[in-house]
């Protein structure tokens, strides 16, 4: 933005083209195989490209007329080789670095007892602002680079705005009443209690906000949600994910053998660890440690995990007003509270919440696909759904046995026998239960088959997740970019640590009493 | 405000946050369209 001619806008995009080249050739196919990536080969080929080119034609123009000169450049021309930079690091990221990590987790399991990578989130997410902070602190940003960085807000904020479209309302059906009851009251409770205990802290107000609801809902994706909404520094979001991260370890490693000592069954650790556990990767994780052999505790940890999640929005909103309401009342000379909260409400939000309404009323949702916790269905029926005459006759003679007991399983696939595939998400649950009632392994996989066959996820839905997961990618990286080691210094990361561990240990610890002896057998 | 805080707030293209605020939706909504307009 000197007014300099600059070579570095051609480089890099001649650099992505040429990478896009390569991958389209073949030359990598045997890494990217290795590092089971040999399926994103055309969607990161095609990012590679297109950036590529239009890079290399901004930077043709950055060489041969200064950048500035032009009254738009400072947010058109001058942004180009950073924004070249950050695409490559997230093709880095997520294509090389996590299945790295992903390989590595695995093979230090065995030595460790446990997958590292999985555990501490090495995703490409957490990866990105790593790099972005060592390369910012370590080599610098050069000044060429600085405007594409300075476009990773808006990046981040265009992925939020997506993420409004991978939840809807109409999940809540599904949820048995006491877990949304439950959830909700452990949710909002912690978001007020850390707005509470900010206070009482003097903490930054921004701070207090990402914590809030980084600890309330499902962590990671949480915090990084809501820091554009509470105006956070990225030091705020890294010392709040690095946070959630340890503490959700440290939950991972205590929640199981408590359970197992007070003799949680598989529903209450299920519940418990859905409720009191920090970070989705963990909840998981810490269910399948309790419970190895069974999905039971992982459906139920998932049901409630995913109750969490579908608050979000509601948090989102919450935390945007009591920003804007806390701004409205350090401006002192303004007098109209009401225009100045309007003024400092970041409009941005309304952007996510119209996006979950759009999807909530079945907008983004081709016809015939319905979704059921994390799965989407599709009934509409065809052959390709249908099961084979011998597995019919398989599931006949089962049927006719009589070793069924629960009468609703029997139902749900005397409905099978009748329409050949299944055809409501209650249907598949009660087929997926019917491996509970028999030893016979090709039964089993028959079952679970004839639900894999419904299973499709809309392409509308898989292309916006993709495009939100890129806007991530490229966001965190230029974020992490943002974070000195000054600024390390300068935020509440004391602070943090003590909200962090009280908040954490009071959730953990009254949710424990909650599903010990309030949740029975079902949910 | 912290010395932090205004630094980081400088970090971005716009002059303002509602410019990028109503950027980021636009984009974001026109992107949705075209996914529902081809695809849905």
């Amino acid at each position: 933005m000197n007014n300099q001619k600059s070579i570095a806008g051609l480089l890099i995009g001649a650099g992505l083209v040429l990478y896009a080249i390569i991958l389209k050739i073949g030359y990598l196919n045997d890494v990217l195989e290795y590092l089971e990536q040999a399926k994103t080969i055309d969607v990161h080929s095609g990012v590679a490209l297109w950036v590529g080119i239009i890079v290399l034609l901004v930077g043709i123009s950055n060489f041969i007329v200064p950048v500035g000169r032009f009254k738009h450049d400072s947010i058109v021309r001058a942004p180009a080789p950073g924004i070249g930079i950050l695409i490559l690091l997230c093709i880095l990221n997520r294509y090389y670095l996590e299945p790295i990590f992903k390989i590595w987790g695995k093979a230090f399991q065995p030595a460790l007892g446990f997958d590292f990578a999985t555990i501490f989130g090495f995703n490409y997410i957490l990866l990105g602002i790593i790099i972005g902070f060592l390369w910012a602190n370590i080599i610098k940003i050069p000044a060429w680079m600085l405007p594409g960085v300075k476009t990773g807000r808006l990046i981040l904020k265009m992925a939020i705005i997506t993420m409004g479209a991978m939840y809807s309302i109409t999940e809540i059906k599904h949820m048995g009443s006491l877990s949304i009851i439950m959830i909700f009251v452990f949710v909002m409770g912690t978001v007020f209690f850390v707005l509470w205990f900010g206070k009482f802290f003097e903490t930054d107000k921004s701070l207090t906000g990402v914590l809030a609801s980084g600890l309330a809902v499902c962590g990671v994706s949480a915090a990084v949600a809501v820091a554009p909404v509470v105006k956070a520094r990225s030091i705020d979001v890294a010392y709040s994910i690095g946070m959630l991260l340890l503490v959700g370890v440290v939950g991972l490693l205590v929640f199981p053998p408590v359970g197992k000592a007070v003799g949680m069954n598989e529903i209450q650790f299920g519940a418990w660890v859905g409720t009191g556990l920090l970070n989705s990767a963990q909840v998981a994780a810490a269910a399948l440690v309790f419970d190895p052999h069974t999905i039971e505790t992982l459906k139920v940890a998932e049901i409630f995990n995913i109750t969490r999640v579908l608050i979000l929005p509601l948090i989102v909103l919450v935390l945007a007003f009591w920003y804007a309401k806390g701004e409205a009342a350090e401006n002192v000379e303004k007098i109209n509270v009401g225009k100045v909260l309007i003024d400092k409400f970041p409009i941005f939000v309304i952007g996510f919440i119209l996006m979950f309404a759009l999807m909530s009323v079945g907008f983004f949702t081709p016809k015939g696909f319905e979704l059921h916790g994390k799965d989407w269905y599709n009934f509409t029926p065809s052959e390709k759904k249908q099961l084979k005459k011998e597995e019919l006759a398989k599931i006949k003679n089962f049927v006719d046995s009589g070793s069924i007991t629960n009468p609703m399983v029997k139902e749900a696939l005397e409905k099978l026998l009748v329409d050949k595939q299944i055809t409501s998400t209650a249907q598949a649950d009660h087929v997926l239960k019917a491996q509970d009632f028999t030893k016979d392994k090709e039964l089993k996989k028959l079952f679970k088959d004839a639900v894999k066959k419904v299973h499709e996820k809309p392409i509308t839905i898989e292309i916006m997740r993709e495009y939100m997961l890129w806007f991530f990618a490229y966001g965190l990286s230029a974020l992490g970019m943002q974070i000195t080691w000054q600024s390390m210094k300068q935020a509440g990361g004391k602070a943090v640590a003590v909200i962090g561990a009280i908040t954490g240990f009071l959730k953990a610890f009254l949710s424990f009493w909650v599903c010990l002896f309030l949740l029975k057998e079902t949910i | 405000m912290s010395e932090t805080k205004k630094d980081d707030r400088l970090l971005s293209v716009f002059a303002s946050e509602r410019s990028e605020d109503t950027i980021a939706m636009v984009v974001a909504f026109i992107l949705a369209a075209i996914i529902v307009v081809f695809f849905k």
